[in-house]
């Protein structure tokens, strides 16, 4: 079955496929996206919803980049602005060195090779059509693929998401959630895509099928050197499927580091805040709860967005600096960059000022085992050290 | 007990029982003494079975499901879509649709008295009274064309006759209990006003304006975002120890059970296959189905290899398979070598332990076997 993919692969490739040489498949740079709104007459004084607002992240090949945030993040805003369906106001997005979103040629050139996964198989499948005919359509549309061969590649897709190549000749309703969305994954694979836009793939199945979906996604990554995009709010998905997660609070990336890192060390107050909603373990430390709800994009809160339910701008006396600048993206680690003016505090375990109904002394220096894992002891080096001074001094000035 | 109308020193308590002259329901036990196990449930469900009449045959919905709720204590109703959990919770206040749901047979006692032999009248006074529902999505809760603090007032005015001045007074005391800033200008907003995490913290309000024993919340949070999520089970944690609520919470998330929960009832197929307290449950799950799930479920806690897959799909409703309805799924029947007894005989709950009940033949088994990571299930070999 394998050899038979990967046959296909090579075969169905209609010009001979560029190699990068960098590696790097997808750069995002400071891309922004306003939606302007308002009463609609001419004379009236638009405002914008800010829904990305100076995004930069890079795609290897082969690997998985995982976004997350709450609702009104702008992480389904960037993915479309991806997949093209979306210019952006400012900024570029480089597929394979060439950019996206502006010149039609280019664009149409670049569908193919970035396809999507959205969340609910029941909408993203057009219940008239047969599954093979669905699966043919991207074939029908952008090749010359037609007959035998084109049966032989719907029934190599379905096999590769382990359906039967009986399959094709049924319609949508017939299938089960789970089915119904290796059915999209078939129908993404079908042009032989680079890059692969997940869209929540499997918050709309039932618990026990989540993971052959996830299984799946990551045998089919190895299999084709497929790259991901993943957008999800669930961090667990998130850690079991990414190479690479970035952290999006309205509208801006907060905190962008490899998997691994950003769950043991995260260098952003509101990534601990995230993964301690997610953690279902009761720890020797109160979990950190915010308080109130995430502001409009319409009207961010000046400063840094966060600093209105910033537990550790609570924990720090309420810093002028949160509330005036916004925060630069700065690296705290290799390859682990954070836009936070208090960084290195935010890397020490919150202290009982910062946990909402807390006894102060509960949460002393002792209970941070959970937190920090085996690794090296990054944050007593000298090189933190100056970068905790750095904006203490500003304060003090 | 340190209800809310205590501190503010009501004229009408809460708990105005006299007034309404309800079905024979005993009131709180004396607040000074400490609750223990040997204290009656408040909530008992005993075989409760509900079938659905639909135009693919009987959906046997709810068959057979046994459980009990303390007060004081937090027990989670796991399963997934389609296992009757929603299903059991609507049949406990009789809300199950009608005339095409019928509860065909058990019990469902509170504080003693059956439930399902109440009249329609007398049931409408427990409701709201007594046991309160929070359902998932409050937008659909709530009634758009109300203000909520009209919302919030009605079960009091209902169930407590509260009126005028002492009303209004009430509905801020409950906008404040929920942590809602800003109670007087609240109360007249409307629900499209407000934001999600906000309009279910209204919906908790109406829940507990009448300070009921029993709170069922069907997937409460499922419609928030992570940190409101958070932040909502914090402050029904809270209000629980405040008003010595027992809750019923409806889940599918395995991270708001560690949370939330002191003991989990897993269902599947409309049966209850496990109960075990938290920490059992995630240490030593006693089912093959619940062993399975929770390893396929990935954790934020550390990384995981790979997820074990569990082969196939909750059968559907109006299909269950004879003997156990696990069993064309259950990696511990492929691994016994498929006895017979799976595939003819219904398990039933079974004591494995103190507080733990299990559903399986060979649930002795389970703690002996592993399921297989095997990649025979999966669609596409991992390349080596």
């Amino acid at each position: 079955m394998r050899s038979r993919l990967t046959a296909l692969r090579q075969g169905w490739r209609s010009e001979p496929q560029p190699n990068p040489p960098s590696g790097d498949l997808l750069t995002v740079r400071d891309v922004v996206k306003h939606f302007a709104f308002g009463p609609l007459v001419p004379w009236a004084k638009k405002r914008a919803v800010k829904a990305v607002d100076g995004v930069s992240f890079r795609i290897a090949q082969q690997e998985t980049l995982g976004l997350v945030g709450e609702s009104g993040c702008g992480k389904t805003t960037t993915a479309r602005m991806i997949l093209g369906l979306l210019a952006p106001d400012a900024g570029e997005i480089r597929f394979l060195g060439s950019e996206i979103g502006r010149h039609g040629p280019a664009k149409r050139r670049h569908r193919g090779r970035i396809q999507a996964v959205f969340q609910d198989p029941w909408s993203s499948l057009d219940p008239r059509m047969r599954v093979g005919d669905a699966i043919a359509e991207p074939l029908v549309v952008n090749t010359r693929v037609r007959g035998q061969e084109l049966r032989d590649r719907i029934a190599a897709l379905l096999e590769a998401v382990g359906l039967g190549p009986g399959a094709a000749r049924n319609y949508p309703h017939e299938f089960s959630g789970g089915q119904r969305q290796r059915i999209a994954i078939a129908r993404a694979l079908s042009l032989n895509p680079d890059l692969i836009v997940l869209d929540e793939p499997v918050s709309a199945l039932d618990v026990s099928i989540r993971a052959q979906i996830m299984n799946l996604l990551k045998d089919l990554q190895q299999e084709l050197r497929l790259s991901y995009l993943l957008i999800a709010h669930d961090l667990a998905t998130v850690r079991y499927l990414t190479d690479t997660v970035g952290v999006m609070y309205l509208g801006k990336l907060v905190e962008l580091a490899p998997t691994g890192e950003l769950f043991t060390r995260p260098a952003h107050p509101y990534t601990l805040a995230l993964i301690d909603a997610a953690s279902a373990e009761v720890r020797d430390r109160p979990p950190i709860v915010l308080r109130g709800d995430i502001p409009s994009p319409a009207d961010p809160p000046s400063g840094c967005r966060f600093h209105t339910r910033c537990w550790l701008y609570e924990q720090l006396g309420r810093p002028e600096i949160c509330r005036t600048e916004q925060p630069p993206m700065i690296e705290v680690l290799p390859k682990h960059i954070t836009a936070c003016h208090f960084a290195s505090e935010a890397m020490q375990p919150p202290t009982g000022a910062a946990l909402a109904g807390s006894d102060p002394s509960v949460a002393g220096p002792a209970a941070t085992a959970p937190l920090v894992g085996p690794g090296p002891p990054a944050l007593s080096s000298g090189g933190n050290q100056h970068a905790r001074r750095a904006p203490a001094d500003r304060i003090r000035h | 007990m340190t209800r809310p109308s205590e501190a503010a020193g009501d004229p009408a308590p809460l708990n105005a029982q006299a007034r309404t002259g309800a079905p024979r329901i005993d009131g709180p036990p004396d607040p000074d003494t400490d609750p223990s196990a040997q204290e009656p449930p408040v909530l008992r469900v005993e075989d409760l079975r509900t079938h659905i009449q639909t135009k693919a045959g009987l959906a046997r919905a709810v068959d057979g499901v046994d459980f009990e709720l303390r007060r004081g204590e937090t027990v989670g109703l796991v399963g997934e879509s389609g296992s009757g959990k929603s299903m059991t919770a609507l049949s406990i206040l009789r809300l199950h649709p009608q005339p095409a749901a019928r509860i065909v047979s058990g019990r469902v006692e509170f504080n003693g008295t059956d439930l399902l032999s109440l009249s329609e009248r007398e049931m409408r006074r427990v409701r709201g009274r007594h046991i309160a529902l929070i359902l998932q999505d409050p937008m659909t809760a709530l009634n758009p064309v109300y203000s909520v603090g009209d919302q919030i007032a009605e079960p009091v005015r209902l169930h407590q006759r509260l009126r005028g001045l002492s009303l209004v007074e009430r509905t801020l005391e409950l906008l404040r209990l929920l942590r809602i800033a800003d109670p007087e200008a609240r109360r007249r907003a409307y629900p499209h006003q407000l934001s999600g995490g906000m309009r279910q913290r209204v919906v908790g309000a109406i829940a507990l304006s009448c300070a009921p024993e029993v709170l069922i919340a069907d997937e409460p949070t499922t419609a928030l975002d992570a940190t409101v999520q958070a932040a909502y089970l914090e402050l029904l944690k809270d209000l629980q120890r405040k008003m010595h609520l027992a809750i019923l919470f409806i889940t599918h998330d395995f991270g708001v059970v560690g949370r939330m929960c002191d003991r989990v009832v897993v269902m599947y197929a409309g049966r209850v296959v496990e109960t075990a307290t938290r920490a059992r449950l995630f240490q030593h799950p006693g089912h093959p189905y619940t062993h399975a799930l929770l390893r396929s479920v990935p954790t934020v806690a550390a990384p995981t290899q790979r997820l074990l897959t569990i082969e196939g799909q909750p059968p559907p409703v109006t299909e269950f398979p004879p003997g156990c309805r696990f069993h064309p799924r259950c990696w511990l029947y492929e691994r016994l070598g498929r006895p017979e007894l799976c595939r003819t005989d219904l398990p039933l709950l079974q004591a494995t332990g103190p507080n733990a009940q299990v559903a399986c033949h060979f649930a002795a088994e389970v703690g002996r076997h592993r399921p297989d990571m095997g990649e025979a299930h999966d669609a596409v070999g991992v390349p080596a």
